[in-house]
């Protein structure tokens, strides 16, 4: 081409056509509705969560009343019984006579609970330090960073609870003026185990945008490095972050119920699904098979339910990526 | 306004100007292999306030390197830059930000230099915000007369980069740079990543800005056409050096230095009998280990000799105002 011969018109103001492209969210959920898999994911998780926001409303009886069994029968009474008082044990009681679907709606509601609260603090934290290490690629503070995030990542999650557990007790821990919970006791040492998957996804992400000409357009813009990392990069971020949050979340969920079974998290006589199949460990061969069947069910399927959320999150978060994952 | 500026009327100063990057990422790599890559090496020229410099090469030859360099988005090795006869390298904080506002660029690729997730009216925003420069009454009226100015109509302002065509992009690129009303524009490339048939109007339009706003253009491009259209004086460079400056008019027709000879060759004609053109054999040799004397040698056609791959040769001025790096004219200068 040479353009010295070209003659163009004086440009007049351009408007732009009619078509008007998806946003983002409508995008995302129009890719993760033609799904079948992931809505399902979606709709149990939706499920779990009425089922702990509204647990007061749906468990027929307080978790932690007793029951006795009627006249030659003994706890744990098997599902559809009723006790002496005759109260109707739906799936059945527990060895000392509570009502095994009470307990598990409330098991339901401290085990989301313990899970979003550990999942936002690895967030949180792990969005900090990936999103610093990777604006300052190769500097001392990358490499600070970077070696202890791999230090917290080659920490069991058991053993550091079990050091934690041991070092502050089970019960709430006074810091100077501040009273931490049991329950944010453990979330913290869930979220330390955690939150290096987040510093790593984000460091990536935040590298490979850094590559982009807009950083450099902000700097050009007179953008300190802060405002170019929050104001700039940050929403370029948020999608695979999303993405690893769900995946997260349904380990998030094991760890939280594996330590109340160890009795390293909430402690007895506290609903939770970890504690009561725990508790059913003794009756498992005794013929008591609701005892551990109903926590675990639970458990199973808040654990497929964030699995198959998150993997239609990333499938319909970046399609490319997914197509290449499903070769 | 010129007169104002340093004695010789030059707005940009480029002196000696280095730049070295290591030849490996990492500070341990680099321990063990100490190489480096010579993206710029030793080049000097100076832009005369409303003028257009064009700045010529291959892939490689350096030219973003010094699009960069000037702009301050990296630092140099060796050498300086003055902007107003005054040394942009040790600037930092509040005068950076304030060179920030005379100094701006466009870039190459407009869906890589515009956030895919902010619409065109908060990208051409982040300049006016970061300065202050517009209060918040007069925030809506000053974006649409910025894209208006682009010619783009303030419909747009609530477009996102893939709503747009990569001609729209580049206009809200180039309206996000003219925000903070610099003095010098760095255009790099800015028409390589557009269809041919938007090249002419955004070429046209950056030159109608010029006049309009008084404005002075480093425009770096590979494409000698494009480069012919818009520059007053044109750099030729070559593995991290200038080999020829001159003139817009001089240089294409009468090229002096054989490399920029075989670029001229390059550009198609479309009359087939119009003459045998050089063709260039060879690569371009690696930066890292340059050839020596001059870096041209083992691919020039017209090598006088020894002194070509033992002395690296200085520029010269010749008597209508070219300076040119090459020994074939050691003679000829004033």
């Amino acid at each position: 081409m040479s353009t010295s011969d070209v003659v163009t018109p004086p440009i007049d103001v351009m408007t732009p056509g009619r078509k008007k492209h998806r946003g983002l969210l409508e995008e995302v959920w129009h890719n993760f509705k033609k799904n079948r898999l992931s809505l399902t994911g979606g709709v149990i998780v939706m499920l779990s969560i009425v089922v702990a926001v509204f647990a007061p409303i749906l468990a027929p009886y307080n978790p932690v009343e007793q029951f006795n069994a009627p006249p030659g029968q003994h706890n744990p009474l098997p599902p559809l019984s009723r006790s002496e008082e005759g109260t109707l044990f739906l799936l059945g009681s527990d060895k000392v006579g509570r009502d095994i679907l009470s307990r598990a709606i409330y098991g339901c509601r401290t085990l989301l609970q313990l899970a979003a609260s550990s999942i936002t603090i690895a967030f949180v934290l792990g969005i900090l330090m990936g999103g610093v290490a990777g604006y300052r690629k190769g500097s001392w503070v990358d490499e600070t960073i970077m070696r202890v995030v791999d230090i917290m990542l080659s920490f069991p999650t058991l053993v550091l609870a079990i050091a934690l557990v041991g070092a502050f007790g089970v019960g709430k821990t006074h810091i100077g003026p501040i009273t931490l919970s049991n329950m944010f006791k453990i979330a913290i040492v869930i979220a330390i185990t955690y939150s290096p998957a987040f510093a790593r996804v984000m460091r990536g992400v935040v590298l490979q945008e850094m590559a982009e000409d807009y950083v450099d357009a902000a700097k050009m813009s007179g953008g300190s490095g802060w405002q170019i990392l929050t104001g700039e990069i940050f929403v370029n971020t948020i999608p695979p972050l999303i993405v690893q949050g769900s995946l997260n979340m349904a380990t998030t969920v094991l760890t939280s119920a594996s330590l109340s079974f160890l009795g390293l998290g909430l402690q007895p006589p506290r609903p939770s699904l970890g504690i009561m199949l725990n508790e059913a460990r003794d009756y498992m061969f005794g013929g008591a098979w609701w005892y551990a069947l109903v926590p675990g069910v639970f458990i199973l399927l808040i654990i497929l339910g964030f699995n198959l959320l998150g993997d239609g999150l990333r499938d319909s978060l970046d399609p490319r990526q997914a197509r290449r994952t499903r070769l | 306004m010129s007169s104002l500026n340093s004695n010789d009327g030059s707005l940009v100063e480029v002196i000696g100007l280095k730049k070295y990057f290591p030849a490996r990422g990492d500070w341990f790599a680099q321990m063990l292999d100490r190489r480096q890559i010579k993206a710029v090496d030793g080049i000097s020229f100076s832009v005369p306030t409303g003028t257009t410099l064009g700045l010529v090469g291959e892939s490689g030859s350096g030219k973003t390197t010094t699009g960069r360099l000037i702009a301050r988005l990296t630092k140099p090795t060796a050498g300086q830059v003055r902007y107003k006869s005054k040394d942009i390298a040790p600037v930092s904080g509040r005068q950076l930000k304030g060179l920030r506002r005379s100094v701006q660029m466009i870039f190459q690729d407009p869906s890589s230099s515009l956030n895919r997730r902010k619409t065109a009216g908060q990208i051409v925003k982040e300049p006016l915000r970061i300065h202050e420069l517009v209060s918040k009454q007069a925030m809506e009226s000053r974006l649409v007369e910025l894209m208006e100015m682009v010619g783009l109509s303030h419909h747009f302002l609530n477009r996102y980069p893939h709503e747009m065509s990569g001609g729209q992009r580049q206009r809200v690129g180039i309206a996000r740079a003219l925000a903070v009303e610099p003095e010098f524009v760095i255009c790099d490339e800015p028409v390589t990543a557009l269809d041919v048939s938007i090249q002419a109007q955004i070429l046209n339009l950056l030159m109608d800005l010029q006049d309009q706003l008084d404005l002075t253009y480093l425009f770096i491009a590979h494409d000698l056409s494009v480069v012919k259209h818009v520059s007053d004086r044109v750099a030729v460079m070559y593995l991290g050096k200038i080999v020829e400056i001159a003139d817009t008019d001089a240089l294409f027709s009468d090229p002096k230095h054989p490399y920029s000879r075989a670029l001229l060759g390059a550009i198609p004609r479309p009359d087939p009998r119009a003459g045998k053109r050089m063709v260039l054999h060879g690569e371009v040799p690696s930066p890292i280990n340059p050839p020596s004397g001059c870096r041209f040698h083992p691919r020039c056609p017209e090598q006088i000799g020894e002194i070509c791959w033992q002395k690296e040769p200085d520029g010269i001025t010749l008597p209508n105002g070219t300076s040119v790096a090459c020994h074939l004219y050691a003679d000829e200068g004033r």
